[in-house]
């Protein structure tokens, strides 16, 4: 029997910590199988440990890999992606579980641990991710430490406290190398997660989609701006234009979100269909930070434009992504809110599609409209008589009544009860079947500023669908039916809008948001707005472009001599100050200036040749001067009585006489 | 005193030729109110240390000597049926005396020796269940075979901690050694000793070793010395408080004897080897525990100055 290495319980026990504490927030991509291998995995482990199972059979952990890697096909359909790789490197963290019978085994799967720990970057970079996988990694280290220390270590937050204090020395040295080490452009192309639900609003808009997304409380983008904030009524970031309508659903139209005439990249030449734009002012500068949405389209003031290369512009005037934004995405806007659109004319195929209605759906509303419109007389009179009915009698609500197959003709003559979409859907219905080129628009509207920082946080809630029509030499216009039903939704945002009976089914408990009547609270909810910002414009953001100039204006220029320099001395600074730290904790009490004098007393007794032993004390120094040194015996013996009888005795203010005698040593020259 | 105490030396320097430093040490440790332990090799005048001083102290004087078949009511006492009053006389043993010489104690069996250091422990001794207290001032002087020779029980760890001092006398040098054998033979001489002091001189005396001054500067030195016996790697294990306490007391002694009221550090260090030394064991060494060697390292090791 090969004697069979124990685990040390305190690195078993953080292994075991740590590995729940890796899992937990892969576990919404990973199969569910994972829990029950996970438990299995532990239980057996733990009873190895306790000596009551035996380290599983070569064939069961055959059977086990290949059960698993069975289960990773089923459940995602390929092995290569990041999310079956995710789902692979966890796996086999778990059963190496199960292999553990020597210390390197320990180890192997504590740096194994470290590369999971690494993954979680790959689905989030927020400030929380990273301080959670901080937390891991203190969890991992312990269980490393626990392998190394000795049976008697029994008390796992001991071991906890020190990994802590291991990880918080490395930190300083961490930042150095973040802001220091060049930044490699990544060696191979990491794949990006795919398989992830899209979030905010999508490509298409339906009666009941909006009341959902509202109920979201998670931040969509943040924006800063360059100079003033404009008002609310200003604020609809245009997200998408939805022109086809199939008598229920709004989406957009058919030439394409990405055919090739249709977006102007911002490193091709301007189209020829640009020149339909015109503006007047000054622009409005300002960034934007949007969340993942894992869609192609940005979001921005009307008129935009970027000058960033990895935006274009579309036929619709919107700005869209070359890639999907499946991270934070950073980007830069000049908005012109004084602009016309297409003033002069639209083209045969533009009209055709705006003015489009699908044939025997909302009878009663297109004949009403072309009632409404012959009685108006002109287009602005007859947008007037609409509104107007809006106005009247219906209701902004939250919990929409269900609509049937003709949804406008429900909703405006007997329900009249709806939200955004409802008001935005049946205008741009009226319109065009009136005659007027109209479409409808999906974005957000308003913000919240944060008024720590200055800038606007734009939530899931303020998703909101508006509507443009086309008016023969003025372009397209804005339109928002929401503001005539319930104007304190543009002014002041969703909560001022509805009933306070459904403003509190917008609360969720969960979220800092809700309590934005406690002071306290919302101080709080602030300030965690503007740390994650920062931790963007800082962290996330720091790129190479960004670092050289840091790095430039710290020194000088950036050679590779100089940044060598720069890191060796971070280190070195990093390392002395550890050192301090060091010697002022273990710094004694100031010495005695009795004391002091005698260490002079025996620098001078070694100037003159004659070394004393540490553990000799005053007089048997005295005693063995006198008989080797007899030259020096008298001074000598002067200063050790009165040395003695203060440092020892009971006469005190012999200190002045001490010096005294000190000072006066025979010269070294006899 | 210094008077008082080089007479003392001196009376017993008559009998006891050449062993000053031992006679000192001994006093040092009656001074303390410590029983003394001495051992060295059959007739280097152990014997003859314990009884002058005894005589010089003008206490009065029992010698027990230990052998393998000696039992605990030897020492301690015992009682007898005495027919006339009809009840149990209690006869003291040799142990009901003011200083006991337990000549060779490791040549007995533990059950008998601890018998007497419960006694040295307690100062007084319990018997068919009634104690009854030993007289004042009790001193036991013990004195050992080294633990090497055939014949003997080694006293555990914890019972040579009930010693004070232990102490070793060694040969004579050449000189006392012709001294002695030109004169006559010192055992003689032991009767012509008078006591120097009164009970209650000596009294005062012992009152007296607690009013010797012990500095900030000397108990931080008796504190690295101690800690350097608890941390070094070469000690199997550290100096205990009593040790620590032991050892303070003792340089108190030494200082008074020496004439000073203020303790030095070489009070400390001249104590030391027979204080520390059957307290310590070298982590090297697992025989005998007679550190003597390691407590002089611990001595030259540990500065007095403080790093």
């Amino acid at each position: 029997m090969i004697p069979v290495f124990q685990i040390p319980r305190n690195s078993l026990v953080w292994l075991l910590v740590a590995q729940t504490l890796l899992i937990l927030p892969h576990l919404p991509r990973l199969p569910v199988w994972i829990l029950f291998a996970w438990f299995i995995t532990v239980v057996w482990r733990v009873q190895i440990f306790r000596g009551l199972w035996p380290f599983p059979r070569p064939w069961v952990k055959v059977m086990i890999v290949l059960l698993c890697v069975m289960g990773l096909l089923s459940e995602y359909g390929r092995f290569f992606g990041i999310e079956p790789m995710v789902g692979l490197l966890i796996t086999a963290f778990l059963l190496k579980l199960l292999e553990m019978r020597q210390k390197r085994d320990v180890l192997i799967v504590a740096f194994l641990g470290f590369f999971v720990a690494a993954t979680q970057f790959l689905f989030s970079q927020t400030l929380l991710t990273t301080l959670y996988i901080l937390l891991t990694v203190t969890a991992l280290t312990t269980a490393l430490l626990g392998v190394h220390q000795s049976e008697g270590h029994r008390y796992p937050w001991r071991s906890f406290k020190l990994a802590g204090t291991l990880i918080a020395q490395s930190l300083p040295l961490m930042l150095a190398l973040f802001i220091i080490m060049p930044r490699l452009g990544s060696l191979w192309a990491v794949p990006q997660p795919e398989q992830r639900a899209a979030t905010g609003v999508s490509d298409s808009m339906a009666p009941g989609d909006f009341s959902r997304l509202v109920q979201d409380k998670a931040t969509a983008f943040r924006v800063t701006f360059d100079g003033d904030i404009p008002p609310p009524p200003f604020l609809y970031w245009r997200g998408l234009v939805l022109s086809d309508f199939d008598g229920r659903r709004w989406q957009q139209a058919r030439f394409g979100r990405f055919r090739g005439d249709s977006v102007n990249w911002n490193n091709e030449p301007l189209e020829q269909w640009r020149s339909t734009v015109e503006t007047t002012g000054e622009p409005l500068s300002y960034q934007v930070i949007l969340e993942p949405t894992q869609q192609h389209w940005l979001y921005a003031l009307p008129l935009a434009s970027s000058s960033d290369e990895r935006v274009g512009f579309t036929r619709d005037y919107r700005l869209v992504s070359r890639l999907p934004v499946n991270s934070r995405y950073q980007y830069q806007v000049d908005s012109h809110l004084n602009y016309r659109l297409q003033a002069q004319a639209l083209s045969g195929s533009d009209l055709g599609r705006e003015l489009y209605l699908p044939d025997g759906f909302n009878p009663r509303s297109v004949q009403q409209a072309r009632q409404w419109f012959a009685q108006a007389g002109s287009p602005r009179a007859y947008i007037d008589r609409v509104l107007a009915y809006f106005t009247r009698d219906f209701t902004y609500t939250l919990e929409p009544p269900l609509l049937g197959q003709h949804s406008v003709d429900d909703f405006l003559w007997q329900t009249k009860r709806g939200f955004c979409e409802h008001f935005a859907s049946a205008f741009v219905v009226m319109m065009r079947a009136a005659g007027i080129p109209a479409r409808v628009v999906v974005g957000y509207q308003g913000g919240a500023l944060n008024p720590l920082k200055n800038f606007l946080v734009v939530r899931q809630a303020d998703a909101h669908a508006w509507s443009e029509v086309w008016l023969e030499g003025e372009g397209w216009l804005r339109v928002d039916p929401t503001a005539a039903v319930a104007p304190g939704r543009i002014e002041s945002g969703l909560d001022s809008a509805l009933s306070p009976a459904e403003a509190e089914l917008l609360d969720d408990p969960f979220s800092l948001e809700s309590y934005r009547s406690f002071a306290l609270l919302d101080g709080i909810r602030l300030r965690l707005e503007v740390l994650e910002y920062d931790w963007h414009q800082w962290v996330m953001n720091y790129d190479q472009q960004k670092q050289s100039g840091l790095l430039n204006s710290l020194l000088g220029a950036v050679t590779p001599g100089r940044v060598a320099a720069a890191l060796l001395i971070s280190g070195f600074v990093v390392l002395a100050a550890v050192g301090a730290m060091l010697a002022l904790s273990g710094r004694r009490a100031p010495l005695d200036p009795g004391d002091k004098l005698y260490r002079r007393f025996l620098r001078r007794l070694k100037s003159r040749g004659f070394q004393h032993h540490p553990g000799e004390g005053p007089r048997t120094l005295a005693k063995r001067v006198k008989s080797e040194r007899p030259e020096l015996n008298a001074w000598v013996s002067q200063v050790v009585n009165s040395y003695e009888r203060y440092r020892y005795g009971e006469e005190g203010g012999q200190l002045e006489l001490l010096r005294r005698l000190v000072r006066e040593a025979p010269s070294r020259r006899i | 005193m210094q008077n008082l105490a080089d007479r003392i030396v001196g009376q017993i320097g008559t009998v006891l030729l050449g062993k000053e430093q031992a006679v000192k040490l001994a006093l040092a440790c009656l001074l303390s109110r410590g029983h003394l332990l001495i051992e060295d090799l059959p007739g280097m005048g152990k014997t003859t240390l314990a009884q002058a001083l005894a005589n010089v102290l003008g206490l009065s004087y029992r010698r027990v000597q230990f052998t393998s078949d000696m039992l605990p009511a030897d020492i301690l006492g015992f009682s007898v049926f005495d027919r006339e009053s009809n009840g149990f006389n209690f006869h003291p043993g040799p142990v009901f005396t003011q200083v006991l010489l337990a000549d060779e104690i490791n040549r007995t069996t533990p059950k008998t020796q601890s018998a007497l250091l419960e006694a040295m422990e307690e100062r007084q001794v319990t018997l068919e269940g009634e104690t009854r207290p030993l007289p004042e001032p009790f001193f036991v002087i013990a004195t050992q075979n080294p633990t090497t020779q055939s014949g003997t029980f080694p006293l555990p760890e914890s019972q040579l901690d009930r010693f004070l001092m232990r102490i070793e006398l060694g040969y004579p040098d050449s000189r006392a050694e012709r001294a002695l054998l030109m004169g006559i033979n010192p055992r003689e001489r032991l009767d012509d000793i008078q006591p120097l002091v009164s009970y209650d001189e000596f009294v005062v005396l012992q009152k007296q070793v607690d009013t010797i001054k012990a500095s900030d500067s000397l108990l931080d030195y008796l504190q690295r010395l101690i800690n350097y016996t608890r941390t070094a790697q070469e000690f199997s294990c550290g100096l205990s408080p009593r040790g620590s306490l032991a050892l303070l007391r003792s340089a108190r002694a030494w200082a008074l004897i020496e004439g000073r009221q203020y303790v030095i550090p070489e009070d400390v260090q001249a104590v030391a080897p027979a204080v520390i030394g059957h307290r310590v064991r070298d982590a090297g060494d697992f025989g005998d525990p007679g550190g003597v060697a390691l407590v002089e390292r611990l001595i030259n090791n540990v500065d007095v100055m403080g790093a």
